[in-house]
């Protein structure tokens, strides 16, 4: 038998190493699929579900009112998805792709800002109403021929009808009680579901990992002040701030991620300081120290790195609980008024006396699958970074 | 050494902790023994008192003709017209007293202190305990004696004087006299005391004087229309139990459950109910005065906040009337068990009201684009009203054209509200100055201002955010954004108080006969005022005056009818609808009946009553 002689394999990076270790887990494929369909959808939702014909030719002449009612934070997402899939192509570093996708969403983000300007009123039944008199050589619409603030006024409907109620309305997933259709609302509410959790989980790691890592760094007098501001806010109901701040001011997503985000950083301040106390006194701590390099430095090129694993794992948990607090702020009827959201359509499979069950089973189900993808990333995450796991699994 | 645990020692800690346990459970029964007697006691005081004044009253009237059960004879004769329905009544053949009503509260009750309550719900449960001096008869809107036998109005109408009942009491057993109708007016003037609502109200009575132990006079300032409904109306407060509060008003504008009076009901305690304790109980008035007594030994409200829980409880039959949206209605009627067991009303209740988007033209001392009378009433022309009857509130009904009820001969026949039409409504608007200057589909004003409000409204009405989001599609049409603005109850209260805000949608209660002085004389924009829009029109000021103050009836309704036409001109209100009353009741209740009033429901005398098999709760 001749022995083929092989080259040296490539010493594989930590970080490469735990995503192989993820993935062979089929729990974390699974969830790892979920969230990226969900990320397509978020990002096409204009595409996918819209009562703005996507291509109409009216005298000869071509429109996309689709494309023309784009608003800037479409685009901006738009740039982002396609800036990440060519980096994913390259196989960049993690460097290249965090600067990549900075940029990218600070250019795209200014540009669209200042360029974009979808027109301020929609009317959504023109179309149905302009075809109907024959006014439109051919139009193509979307998949889902309907807008999630399309209350389909031209048709008269009252509103929760079951789906396909009629053959003539192909509402797959029914209509909630406006009249507006359910599949369109799902589509574009896994934007808000996606955006609060990713955002509102950056701000709170943020926040964790800075006051966390001092307080691990320094330990001592700054350790106890900053353990006694986690205990405040962490003795801080949040639900209940979050009731109050939603009655005082607009219903705004953005506050909502803000406040989520502001009330949820202590735990992971816990988790980064355990790390640091048992970090600053390794070696190659104190010989960083001993070059004289500068504190950021150490705190964050040096320490972080290391004790980064065990934060994932609490931040994967943290992006459910946080798409979670978002619908049960909706089902209680505080979230926002006229804009799509799971929680709020899972609100409305109680009302008016009867159980709506398709109100129930589709935004409930969304709502279901993707907390549970996420815990069963983070599930994955732990698993793969547990030393001591791996080594009684081998 | 350290001494184990032995068997003596499980058999002493047993003795111990029963011991302990025995001592706590005799605590109780000596606890519950002790309310017992203090209940029998009171009772018995009561009966003292009650036989104390019975035998007064043999003696009074010698040894002779003294005749117990006057009622034996038949004839109606004796039973006083306010009365009569009630009698008729007791007089079915399966008619028999007893059963408990047992009604819902949507939202905790805060208060149940008369004067100090402000809301619908404690004056339902007060309605009960409570008398007046006239009541209005369901069927034919006339004002009959309750508590007084007759009246009389002097000539220039300024001057009314009450002749009371002999032998009412209040259910503590204290006698009613004129002495406490006088207090119960000095008792709402008192600055002292927190009722600035009724105070505005009665302001028009300059003083109330009792002329003998029965007989009252009421002295007006200036004629009213409304007075006899002002001096009829007015709940009498026994003196002896609301009298002390004047030393100390602070404990009676604090109070939580201070309730006491000649009605047919009665709290068990007349001063110690308490919100926490989630319903409201009456009992049955054992003193009643009233040659009929109410036929439910009890009235029970629960408080059930949340609206399916409600319906749920309703359907399992633990309450025994549910007042239904629309929507839910509409479905309850195809529900087959429930079909069964309950019987369902639709009617126009003329005290429901009216509901209405209000344009407020005055915000930080600076004229809005709704201070123009054309911008209103394009805003009215775009408001389709037909649609929103017919697709929110699925046909059960009616636009509102005005205030006045179409029902009320306040109203004049030939105005019709204003229908959808957007060419009406843009050509109005492109008068006011109003065009899309820079092409994106928006109205811009001549400072090149888009055409954007705010419409605030309640956040928990579901059917609000629907007709608000439905007024959203409507106004877009013609070029104009409305955002919505759900807002908290108090978050709400504190903006119209502060005049902070563009459009509001609303509604007011009203009644047969309604004074617009409250929400649109210009008088009432003062801070706290109800016309929290600014809404200024001399002429109409100078009508509301005038027909205020005219007494005789068919002078009168054309000057209401002038009000209203200028109220159609101005549209201060874009006048939304009037809502049908949407209600199931529990299949036991006889003698239902839609009255002039709407449904008989809380009127006194009761008229409701159960008949003996289908009878549910017994003692």
């Amino acid at each position: 038998m001749i022995r083929t002689l092989s080259p040296p394999r490539r010493g594989r990076s930590y970080a490469v190493q735990v995503a192989r270790e993820v993935l062979t887990q089929w729990g974390a494929r699974l969830g790892l699929a979920w969230i990226g369909l969900l990320v397509f959808l978020a990002v096409f939702a204009p595409f996918l579900a819209n009562s703005h014909p996507l291509l109409l030719s009216q005298d000869g002449q071509l429109d996309s009112p689709l494309v023309r009612y784009l608003t800037p934070a479409d685009v901006t997402l738009l740039a982002l998805f396609f800036t990440g899939l060519l980096l994913a192509l390259s196989r960049a570093s993690l460097r290249t792709w965090l600067g990549g996708l900075g940029s990218v969403l600070l250019l795209a983000g200014t540009l669209s800002a200042a360029w974009v300007q979808p027109p301020a009123l929609a009317i959504y039944e023109q179309y149905r109403q302009q075809e109907a008199a024959g006014e439109y050589d051919w139009v193509v619409y979307a998949p889902i021929p309907y807008s999630p603030k399309d209350y389909q006024r031209d048709r008269g409907e009252t509103g929760l009808q079951p789906p396909l109620a009629s053959p003539k309305k192909d509402h797959w997933f029914g209509t909630e009680e406006n009249g507006a259709d359910v599949l369109a609302r799902m589509v574009h509410a896994s934007r808000i579901a996606l955006g609060i959790g990713f955002i509102a989980t950056g701000i709170a790691l943020a926040l964790g990992i800075l006051i966390g890592g001092l307080m691990g760094y320094f330990s001592g007098a700054v350790d106890i002040i900053g353990m006694r501001l986690v205990e405040i806010f962490e003795a801080v109901p949040t639900l209940f701030l979050l009731l109050t701040f939603v009655a005082f001011f607009e219903r705004s997503l953005y506050l909502l991620m803000v406040i989520i985000g502001i009330t949820s950083w202590s735990g992971y301040a816990r988790y980064v300081r355990a790390e640091f106390l048992r970090l600053r006194q390794q070696d190659f701590v104190q010989a960083a120290l001993a070059c004289g390099l500068p504190l950021h430095s150490i705190l964050f090129r040096h320490m972080l790195p290391n004790g980064i694993g065990p934060i994932l794992v609490a931040a994967s948990f943290g992006v459910a609980s946080a798409i979670l607090a978002e619908a049960v702020l909706s089902f209680l009827g505080l979230g926002l008024v006229d804009d799509p959201s799971w929680g709020q359509m899972l609100n409305q499979a109680v009302r008016s006396s009867t159980f709506n069950w398709w109100m129930a089973a589709f935004p409930g189900g969304a709502i279901f699958l993707t907390v549970f993808a996420y815990n069963l990333v983070g599930e994955a995450l732990r698993d793969a970074i547990d030393p001591y796991l791996k080594k009684s699994l081998r | 050494m350290a001494r184990r645990f032995t068997v003596k020692d499980f058999f002493l800690f047993l003795f111990l902790s029963l011991l302990f346990i025995l001592i706590l459970l005799a605590m109780y029964m000596v606890d519950r023994q002790w309310l017992k007697l203090a209940e029998m006691e009171r009772t018995l005081t009561e009966q003292a008192q009650d036989l104390r004044g019975l035998r007064d009253l043999i003696r009074s009237t010698g040894s002779g003709g003294l005749t117990l059960a006057p009622t034996e004879s038949g004839g109606t004769a004796d039973i006083p017209p306010a009365f009569r329905r009630a009698y008729t009544a007791t007089q079915q053949s399966d008619y028999r007293p007893g059963d408990w009503l047992v009604q819902a509260f949507g939202t905790g009750l805060k208060t149940l202190t008369p004067l100090v309550s402000t809301d619908a719900y404690a004056a339902e449960v007060q309605g009960y305990v409570l008398e007046t001096l006239l009541t209005r008869n369901p069927e034919t809107l006339e004002w009959q004696g309750l508590l007084a036998r007759d009246w009389e109005v002097s000539e220039d109408g300024l001057t009314f004087r009450f002749r009371l009942r002999k032998g009412i009491t209040f259910s503590d057993g204290e006698p009613l006299t004129a002495e406490d109708v006088a207090f119960s007016f000095a008792f709402i003037m008192n600055p002292a005391i927190a009722a600035p609502r009724e105070r505005a109200y009665y302001e028009k009575i300059e003083q109330v004087t009792a002329l003998g132990p029965y007989q009252v006079e009421f002295k007006f300032k200036e004629p009213y229309f409304n007075s006899l409904a002002l001096a009829g109306g007015l709940t009498i407060l026994p003196q002896h139990f609301y009298g002390p509060y004047l030393q100390q008003p602070e404990s009676f504008n604090q109070s939580k459950g201070l309730l006491l009076g000649s009605g047919p009901y009665r709290l068990q305690d007349p001063k110690g109910w308490t919100p926490d304790q989630g319903l409201v109980e009456l009992e049955r008035n054992p003193r009643y005065w009233g040659p009929i007594q109410p036929s439910f030994d009890k009235l029970l409200w629960k408080v059930i906040a949340n609206d399916s829980a409600r319906l749920t409880t309703f359907r399992n039959g633990d309450i025994d009337i549910y007042g239904a949206r629309p929507l839910e209605y509409h479905r309850l009627l195809e529900d087959q068990a429930l079909g069964e067991r309950t019987q369902h009303f639709e009617y126009m209740s003329p005290t429901a009201g009216y509901s209405y988007v209000a344009w407020n033209q005055e915000r930080d001392g600076k004229p809005t684009r709704f201070a123009d009378k054309r911008v209103r009433q394009a805003m009215t022309f775009l408001t389709d009203r037909a649609s929103i009857i017919e697709q929110i509130m699925l046909g059960y009904a009616e636009p509102a054209v005005s205030p006045f009820s179409p029902r009320s001969p306040q109203h004049d026949p030939t105005l019709t509200p204003r229908p959808f039409d957007l060419a009406k409504a843009k050509a109005l608007l492109a008068q006011a100055g109003y065009a899309d200057r820079d092409g994106d589909g928006v109205l811009e004003d001549a400072n090149h201002q888009p055409f954007r409000f705010e419409l605030v409204f309640f956040q928990d009405a579901d059917d609000t955010q629907r007709l608000v989001l439905f007024l959203k599609d409507l106004y877009a049409r013609a070029g104009i954004l409305l955002e919505p603005k759900p807002t908290e109850w108090s978050v709400m209260l504190d903006r119209i108080n502060k005049k902070n805000f563009d459009a509001i949608a609303l509604g007011w209660t009203s009644g047969v006969e309604i004074d617009i002085y409250q929400m649109f004389h210009s008088s009432q924009t003062i801070p706290g005022g109800d016309n929290f829009i600014a809404y200024r029109n001399p002429e109409l000021d100078a009508l509301i005056e005038e027909a205020r103050a005219t007494v005789d009836e068919n002078k009168r309704m054309p000057l209401w009818q002038a009000c209203e036409h200028i109220l159609y001109e101005d549209q201060p209100y874009t006048f939304l609808m009037r809502r049908e009353s949407l209600l199931f009741v529990d299949q036991r209740m006889r003698n239902l009946e839609i009255t002039r009033l709407g449904l008989n429901l809380g009127v006194t005398p009761v008229e409701w009553y159960v008949p003996e098999p289908e009878q549910k709760y017994t003692y």
